[in-house]
C-alpha cells in the first residue's frame, strides 16, 4: 500500500498539516489536518509498504501504547485515507 | 519588453511578450538591480489558459477564453510568487486595509463580501486605504510580518506600493450581528493555508507552510462575524485594537 498523492508534512504546533506537492498538487485541492500518530503513519506511506510494517514500526516509536491501541489507531486511519481515495493497496 | 519592478522591497526583472504587464506595474518601476528574473514564454500563457478553463469547468461556469496579455499578467504573478520564497515572502488571498500606520488583512473564500466590508472601512474612516485588494505579499523582517502592496489587486485594482507592519489577520464571515472576536492560529491555519498560493515544488510548500507557521509568532487573528451594516468596519476596528 502506498499514497496516492505525493505530500509534504509540516509541524502546525498542536498538530500536522499534509500538502499534496508537485504534480499531485493540481490533483487534490485540500490539505489533511493530522495529530502526530497521524503524520507518522502518512510519513510511512510516503513509501510502497504493509499494515504489518507500519505497525511494527508504531509499536517501537510509542513503546507505552498496547498493540491493540496501536492496530485500532492504525486501522481507523488507513480505513479514513481509504475513504477518501487516498490510498492505494 | 524588460524592465524591473520593486515590490515588497524585492527587485524583480520582467521580460513579457506584451507591453500589459508593463502598464500594471507602473507604480513599481524601479531602475535597481534585480534580485531575480521572470521570463514569460508561449506555454506559460497556455497553461494559465488551461487552468482557467479547468476552473471554469470546475464551477460550472461558461468559459470565455481570456486575451492572452492578461493571462501573460497572471503567468508574470504566479512566478513571481514561486520565487519570493526565497526572500521570506508569500502571497496570500486577501483584501489590506492600511491605516495609523498598521495594516489589517481581510480574507476569506471568493463572494464572502471582503470588497463589501473594505469599502465599509473606508467610508468609515478618513484615513484608510487600500493596500492591495485581492492579493498581497506578506514578507518577514526581523520576524515580523509586513503586508506589501503589489500590481496583482483583483478586480478593483486597488493597491499601493507601500508596506505596512501587518496588526492582524481577520477571517471574514457572514453574520446576523457584527462582532467580531480573537480566534486561536490552531483554529484557522487551514483557512490561511487554503488562501495562500500553493507552488507545486515540495521545497517551496514546505517554507510557505513554514511562513504561515511563523505569522502566530507576532500577527493577531480574529474571527469577524458582519453583516451588511457599514457599522462592521467600526466593530472590527475596535475589535483589533481594544
Amino acid at each position: 500500500m502506498k499514497l496516492r498523492f505525493n505530500f509534504t508534512i509540516m509541524d502546525m504546533g498542536d498538530e500536522f498539516a499534509a500538502v499534496p506537492v508537485d504534480e499531485d498538487a493540481a490533483k487534490f485541492h485540500g490539505m489533511l489536518k493530522l495529530n502526530a500518530v497521524s503524520a507518522d503513519i502518512l510519513e510511512q506511506l510516503k513509501e510502497e509498504t504493509t499494515p504489518e510494517k507500519v505497525h511494527a514500526y508504531l509499536k517501537k516509536k510509542y513503546s507505552d501504547s498496547t498493540d491493540d491501541e496501536i492496530g485500532h489507531t492504525l486501522v481507523n486511519f488507513l480505513n479514513q485515507l481509504v475513504h477518501e481515495g487516498l490510498l492505494i493497496y | 519588453m524588460v524592465f524591473t519592478i520593486s515590490i515588497a522591497n524585492i527587485h524583480i526583472g520582467i521580460n513579457s511578450l506584451f507591453d500589459e504587464v508593463f502598464d500594471l506595474c507602473q507604480d513599481y518601476l524601479t531602475e535597481e538591480k534585480p534580485d531575480f528574473f521572470v521570463h514569460i514564454e508561449e506555454k506559460d500563457i497556455v497553461f494559465e489558459r488551461e487552468k482557467a478553463r479547468r476552473e471554469a469547468a470546475y464551477e460550472h461556469r461558461t468559459f470565455f477564453v481570456p486575451p492572452d496579455p492578461y493571462l501573460e499578467t497572471l503567468a508574470v504573478y504566479r512566478k513571481i510568487a514561486v520565487n519570493i520564497l526565497q526572500f521570506d515572502a508569500f502571497l496570500m488571498h486577501g483584501a489590506v486595509i492600511g491605516l495609523n500606520g498598521s495594516a489589517y488583512m481581510f480574507t476569506a473564500p471568493s463572494g464572502v463580501g471582503k470588497t463589501t466590508h473594505t469599502n465599509f472601512w473606508l467610508q468609515t474612516f478618513s484615513d484608510a486605504f487600500i493596500l492591495n485588494g485581492d492579493k498581497p505579499i506578506l514578507r518577514f523582517e526581523n520576524k515580523k510580518a509586513f503586508a506589501c502592496g503589489t500590481p496583482w489587486a483583483g478586480k478593483e485594482g486597488l493597491n499601493k506600493n507601500i508596506s505596512l507592519p501587518l496588526k492582524s489577520i481577520c477571517i471574514l464571515t457572514r453574520g446576523e450581528q457584527n462582532e467580531i472576536a480573537p480566534i486561536d492560529f490552531q483554529a484557522i491555519y487551514p483557512i490561511l493555508i487554503g488562501q495562500t498560493f500553493r507552488p507545486k515544488a515540495a521545497e517551496d510548500v514546505q517554507k510557505t507552510l513554514m511562513y504561515i507557521k511563523r505569522l502566530s509568532e507576532n500577527t493577531k487573528f480574529y474571527l469577524l462575524k458582519c453583516n451588511l451594516d457599514p457599522n462592521a468596519a467600526k466593530v472590527a476596528f475596535e475589535g483589533m485594537n481594544g
